[in-house]
């Protein structure tokens, strides 16, 4: 399964090569990394249907995660894909906004990557 | 009336011949003293050394006085020694009485007096009430002057104290002399006077002679007023304080007798004697004398110039402030204050003087017109003195206001420091948000490296215990490891560099200048900036551009200081995008720019944005102290004012502002490299 995930921070990379590394050079999941929401919206117009998942963190410079995923759900020529929003404010607002944007998760700072590889098994697609 | 006359005149040659048998005058006591205190070990003897070679010169050398009384009330202070420290006060509010500080003679006496009512020492509370009654009738307040001065005359009698009785008997002839009852004064005088001789008290002898002279003038014998005057004088070459009474007696003679000369050289020589011994009592009263003498001779100028030091040695006598700061201040403190006090009253009424001068002589020309048409010289005194008070007044009105003034100042400058301290508040408090998010991601990243490292280390041990070793996993897991340790580091200091930062930001600034990276504090407040107030608005966001000149060199800032105003400047910024994108125009994306980079000599910052713009109204009043757009409660209106003193005065550069509504703003800091 192809997951882009989309953060500012570099490092974000890294630390889930690592955390992820057993599912990576078994080929369950394979990870793509943008650094901005503008980054990420090329990459997936240029590999349409590619991508099954987007992890997107939603405060960046820039194009925030919200906006990425308006962007997403609106170019309709793109298949259908899921969506986590990660967070840093957990409040409901962003959740609810999130949520009615189409985001199919919700995840808050600091990302717990149990839980996550947890709902990565437990989507449907896989 | 006849019999009064031949006593005095009887007494007036008992005096002459009297005169060269008196060996022991004060001068000479006070030697003594002063060789004995020379010896004299620090214990309470000391004390009492002191405080007598005090009363000594108290008519003497007040000065010197004052000084001896000082001593001995610290060291009697020192050993815890009630009596000597009761002696000492009165004795140093006699000195300071005679240096015409009242207030603090008031209060030093009234303290000697309780400490003498606990002692129940009655001789000593006779010499207080006797000194009080001195202080008043200095003032010219002669009622309460005699209620004092009789009340320590009976106690003097019960007590036996001649000395004591000596001298208020010749306070209460010169009081009613002064009151113009003078069957009463001459009475008291003479009697006094006998007591002077039997008591060998020439300070009182000098004192009561005088009085006896002015009360023969009065009653109109100048040639016997005369040689009560000369005796007077002989005495006083010593007891210096009655000089100046005595030469203005002599000026009056003279006046009388139609002498105007000798009027001028008299009034003189009792300002010089004023001036040259320290009682600015004696000062004001020859001044006075002089200008109105001055004024009979239409001289306006001198006059003038004499009114001025009368004034002036009024308010150095009399200043409100003066004692409003005695009462406020303790002793210990006092003493240091006293002498400093002195200095600043000497150096304020010489200013005083100066200006009152300045004043003056402006009005001189209007003056010597009125005198042209004045006929009378009454008529020009009672101008002289209408003028006097109407200076006076204005004086005190000026006084006043320059109080208020004072006042509003020290209120405004503590509300200025106030309010810049909250608006260093409010902006911690816009940075605190941006921290917190700020410092949320590096310590995320630590725990997580951290963590996944752990896992590595056990992936490794468990590679090692199998048969079939994987060479190259165990390569790449322990280079993992290792490339995570220095991640934890760097995530770790930069958690570390944000919290010191917020510590520098809060802490008053040391002002100190150094070298200093500016791309890196300009990024780093640019982020601070950005994400606080993500976190108050989530729904804001910007287009963040930066251009940095990579061969910028450091420049010697105050770091936090400089950051306060990037911080400042990126805050408006936003909030002019924010505001921009509330008005959902088509197509409108937020942006702020900073570049930095350099122009010759100096380094630019430009802080720029494309948001709503301002006005040329609003652009001319945006460096002002208070001046805000935002809402109230939202801005303090100092944080450009602020920035603009930090960049101006703070850096010697400039912050420059260009804008167009509708279309942006560009803020430019300008440094010196």
């Amino acid at each position: 399964m192809q997951i882009l995930v989309v953060d500012d921070e570099t490092d974000v990379r890294d630390l889930f090569q690592q955390r992820f590394r057993r599912e990576i050079r078994s080929g369950e999941l394979s990870f793509n990394f943008a650094f901005s929401g503008e980054e990420a919206l090329a990459y997936l117009r240029a590999r349409p249907s590619e991508v099954l998942l987007i992890l997107s963190d939603i405060n960046m410079p820039g194009m925030s995660g919200l906006e990425l995923l308006g962007h997403v759900k609106a170019e309709g020529h793109m298949p259908p894909t899921t969506m986590m929003m990660i967070t840093a404010y957990g409040d409901d607002n962003s959740r609810q906004e999130a949520l009615g944007l189409g985001a199919t998760d919700f995840l808050t700072k600091p990302l717990d990557f149990a839980v996550l590889r947890q709902k990565l098994q437990e989507l449907p697609a896989l | 009336m006849k019999t009064y006359f031949g006593w005095m005149v009887l007494v007036g040659s008992l005096l002459l011949a009297g005169l060269p048998a008196r060996a022991q005058h004060p001068a000479s006591r006070a030697d003594s003293l002063q060789q004995r205190l020379a010896t004299a070990p620090p214990d309470t003897s000391r004390v009492l050394l002191l405080t007598r070679l005090a009363y000594e010169l108290a008519e003497v050398d007040p000065v010197a006085s004052a000084r001896h009384a000082r001593q001995a009330l610290q060291l009697a202070h020192e050993l815890h020694y009630v009596r000597g420290e009761c002696q000492a006060y009165i004795r140093l509010g006699v000195g300071l009485r005679n240096t015409g500080d009242f207030p603090a003679a008031q209060q030093l006496l009234l303290r000697g007096l309780r400490l003498a009512e606990n002692l129940h020492d009655q001789s000593t509370i006779a010499t207080v009430y006797n000194a009080l009654g001195r202080l008043n009738s200095e003032q010219r307040k002669f009622r309460p002057a005699l209620e004092y001065f009789f009340r320590a005359k009976s106690m003097a009698e019960k007590t036996g104290n001649r000395a004591l009785l000596t001298r208020v008997t010749g306070n209460i002839g010169e009081a009613y002399a002064q009151l113009g009852t003078l069957d009463s004064a001459t009475t008291y005088l003479h009697a006094g006077y006998r007591l002077d001789l039997e008591q060998h008290d020439e300070v009182s002898e000098a004192g009561d002679l005088r009085s006896l002279g002015d009360i023969a003038a009065r009653q109109g014998h100048p040639q016997q007023a005369r040689q009560y005057y000369l005796h007077s004088l002989q005495r006083a070459q010593t007891v210096t304080y009655m000089l100046a009474a005595v030469y203005l007696g002599l000026a009056e003679l003279a006046r009388t007798a139609g002498h105007p000369d000798s009027v001028l050289y008299y009034g003189r020589r009792a300002l010089a004697a004023g001036q040259q011994h320290h009682y600015p009592a004696n000062v004001l009263d020859a001044s006075e004398y002089l200008s109105r003498a001055y004024a009979a001779r239409r001289d306006s100028a001198a006059a003038f110039r004499y009114l001025a030091l009368a004034n002036a040695t009024r308010d150095s006598l009399y200043s409100q402030a003066k004692t409003i700061q005695m009462q406020t201040l303790d002793f210990s403190e006092r003493v240091r204050q006293q002498e400093l006090a002195d200095q600043q009253a000497q150096a304020a009424a010489r200013q005083r003087q100066n200006l009152l001068l300045a004043a003056l002589l402006c009005a001189v020309p209007a003056l010597v017109l009125l005198w042209r048409y004045g006929r009378l010289q009454r008529r020009s005194n009672e101008q002289l003195r209408e003028l006097n008070e109407a200076v006076t007044q204005q004086k005190q009105e000026l006084q006043t206001q320059r109080d208020q003034l004072d006042a509003s100042l020290t209120g405004l400058r503590a509300a200025q420091a106030q309010l810049v301290q909250s608006e260093k508040m409010a902006s911690l408090g816009e940075l605190t948000a941006g921290i917190a998010h700020e410092i949320q991601n590096p310590l995320n990243f630590v725990n997580n490296f951290s963590e996944v490292s752990a896992e590595l280390v056990e992936e490794l041990v468990e590679e090692q215990q199998r048969p079939a070793r994987d060479a190259g996993l165990e390569a790449e897991l322990l280079s993992d490891v290792r490339q995570n340790l220095v991640k934890i580091h760097q995530h770790g200091q930069r958690a570390a560099g944000i919290v010191r930062g917020m510590l520098e930001h809060s802490r008053t600034s040391t002002g100190e200048r150094q070298p200093t990276n500016l791309n890196k504090l300009a990024e780093e407040y640019l982020r601070l900036a950005y994400q606080g107030l993500r976190a108050k608005d989530k729904t804001f966001n910007a287009e963040l551009r930066t251009d940095f000149d990579p061969a910028l060199p450091r420049v010697s800032v105050v770091a936090t200081e400089l950051g306060r105003v990037l911080l400042n400047l990126l805050n408006n910024a936003f909030y002019a995008v924010h505001k921009r994108q509330q008005q959902s125009e088509a197509g409108y994306a937020p942006l702020v720019t900073l570049q930095t980079r350099r122009v010759g000599a100096q380094v630019e910052i430009r802080v720029a944005d494309n948001g709503t713009g301002m006005p040329a109204e609003v652009q001319a009043k945006i460096f002002q102290p208070f001046f805000t757009t935002k809402p109230t409660g939202e801005g303090t209106g100092l944080g450009l004012s602020l920035s603009y003193d930090i960049i101006s005065q703070g850096h010697g550069g400039t912050l420059a502002v260009a804008s167009q509504p509708g279309q942006g703003t560009e803020f430019v800091i300008t440094l010196p490299a």
